[in-house]
């Protein structure tokens, strides 16, 4: 899939700023051709690690994303930049950091912040409408029943699903490639699971996952 | 004999009939509502239950049947059938003015005054201005060192010496405590500014510290005044910092709300197999302290037990008050 809003250039990755002139987290910004662009730390995200390592890219310039897990804003900030036309719903359940997200929502129109948990999507039904993209990184024990119950009620059938798993985070006493395996198989039963990939060095113990609905 | 059941999910209002002797359901017949619900908007969870019920009823008062099997909030499956059908009601009503009702529903859960964590705040300042106390104060024991060792060694309470050194000179005081001044001196003039500043910072942190204590007190009273009281309410405060949340506490067996403050201990007990904690913060309860040492143990269970109730009370009789 092709997104004019993404820019590679060698090893590095930037999104052309939706709000040009203010940076989110203190990122670098180029000028290209008139445009501004950020840069887009896969150290700081699990997105763009998973780009970095060949991921397809699998986000439209019109695509309404569902984003659980927003934290303070870092990731959902570039997704925002890649969706100029469409539309990106944070969900995030912890109010320290959702007040900083709710701020950067203000900033962008393409941008609505949700403070509710994951677990519970009636609380937010009224508001999300049918999305193309599904992201999740939530990291907690259940986070594989959390993806699928949102799956089933927000993603439209062909679009994508994806999945940032924190083997530690779903149980500290199993290897991670145990997890990793589960979880594919999990994933199996209800998605077509297109990519996965270890985002090593760029985040420990992380395994990413790109499915679509079928 | 047969009996006749009206079950409601989602799309349907079903008439059943069991037949026990011959171990037979049989449907008799079967309404559907689905459509008409999908019909109304701006629904909520609540609204589609509650539509749900009505149409179920009305169709068992049709039929003439009066056992009902309405949905059930806590059902899981009950739920994911509504979730699904909000979902689909909702699912292309998103538009720009969409966001601006969201953000202000944020905006008013982000903005809302929460007393619990408010109190937790108040606990980290406390502890926080203890510690600076304590540093000024040792600062204020080696500068005063160079000047009067007599001094720094004659009173012992941390409190007493700057309330001692705020309004008094150090030969003045220990005079008067008939103590010999061999070793004091006079420092210039700018050395005895500099420890009459870091006294009166002391001082003032002091006062801090108090009003600090104060408010907490009075703040956790109000929001848990039964725990308050058979806790006490600096312990009552701590549990709560410990715990997180007044809702998680309230939530908690009396057996985790006695081991609060020992999760150290209880870790290394569950890694190394040594001594099994017996409490945590409750170690500082008056009955604890003065029970005798083989008692601690059973003394920490009892309290953390009447502990657990207060909690309920308060935690439950808040929420009435607020309806
Ligand atoms: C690893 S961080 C996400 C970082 C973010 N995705 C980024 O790259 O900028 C996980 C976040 O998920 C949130 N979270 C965890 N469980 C949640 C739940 N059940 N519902 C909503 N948010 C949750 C946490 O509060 C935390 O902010």
């Amino acid at each position: 899939m092709n997104n004019e809003n993404i820019l590679r250039m060698g090893k590095k990755i930037y999104t052309k700023n939706l709000t040009p002139g203010i940076s989110v987290y203190g990122e670098e910004t180029i000028k290209k051709e008139g445009y501004e662009y950020r840069y887009w730390d896969p150290f700081r995200s699990k997105l763009a690690a998973a780009l970095l390592k060949n991921m397809s890219q699998f986000i439209s310039s019109n695509s309404k994303v569902l984003y659980l897990g927003a934290a303070s804003g870092t990731t959902i900030s570039h997704v925002s930049d890649l969706t100029p036309n469409g539309f990106v719903f944070g969900v995030e359940f912890s109010k320290r950091v959702a007040k900083q997200l709710f701020l950067l929502s203000m900033k962008r129109r393409n941008l609505a912040s949700i403070l509710a948990d994951a677990n519970k999507p009636e609380e937010y039904i009224p508001y999300v409408p049918a999305v193309d993209v599904l992201y999740q990184d939530v990291a907690q024990k259940n986070q594989v029943e959390i993806f699928i119950k949102n799956a089933d009620l927000f993603l439209k059938k062909g679009g994508f699903g994806f999945l940032a798993l924190k083997a530690k985070s779903v149980d500290v006493t199993k290897k991670p490639k145990q997890i990793y395996e589960r979880v594919y198989r999990q994933l199996l039963e209800r998605f077509d699971v297109l990519e996965y990939k270890n985002i090593t060095p760029f985040q420990k113990d992380h395994m990413v996952y790109l499915v679509k609905k079928e | 004999m047969t009996e006749n059941f009206i079950f409601a999910n989602i799309d349907s209002i079903y008439h059943i009939q069991l037949d026990p002797s011959i171990n037979k359901i049989r449907v008799v017949s079967k309404e559907i509502i689905f459509e008409r619900i999908k019909s109304k908007r701006d629904l909520s969870y609540k609204d589609v239950r509650t539509l749900l019920n009505e149409e179920a009823k009305k169709f068992a008062e049709k039929n003439k049947i009066g056992k009902y099997v309405f949905l059930n909030e806590t059902a899981e499956d009950n739920k994911a059938i509504i979730n699904s059908v909000l979902a689909e009601v909702y699912q292309d009503t998103f538009n720009g003015e969409s966001k601006q009702v969201l953000q202000k529903v944020v905006a008013g859960e982000l903005k809302k005054y929460e007393p619990d964590k408010v109190i937790i705040h108040y606990v980290e300042n406390l502890e926080q201005l203890t510690k600076v106390w304590n540093i000024l104060l040792k600062r204020i024991r080696e500068f005063l060192y160079i000047k009067s060792p007599e001094l720094v060694l004659l009173i012992e309470d941390d409190n007493r010496l700057v309330e001692e050194l705020k309004n008094k000179d150090a030969k003045q005081i220990l005079k008067e405590n008939n103590k010999a001044s061999y070793l004091t001196v006079d420092l210039p003039k700018e050395d005895e500014m500099e420890l009459k500043e870091l006294v009166k910072l002391a001082d003032s942190v002091n006062d801090k510290i108090k009003t600090t204590k104060e408010r907490l007190i009075e703040k956790i009273k109000a929001l848990m005044p039964k725990t308050s009281e058979v806790a006490t309410p600096l312990i009552a405060a701590k549990l709560l910092t410990i715990a997180g949340s007044f809702e998680k506490l309230a939530m908690m067996p009396s057996s985790r709300v006695q081991l609060l403050g020992a999760e150290k201990a209880l870790f290394r007990y569950l890694k190394s197999g040594n001594k099994m904690p017996k409490y945590g913060v409750l170690f500082q309860h008056p009955d604890v302290l003065n029970a005798e040492k083989k008692n601690r143990g059973k003394t920490a269970r009892k309290l953390a037990a009447k502990i657990s109730i207060a909690l309920k009370q308060d935690y439950f009789g808040m929420n009435k008050n607020e309806q």
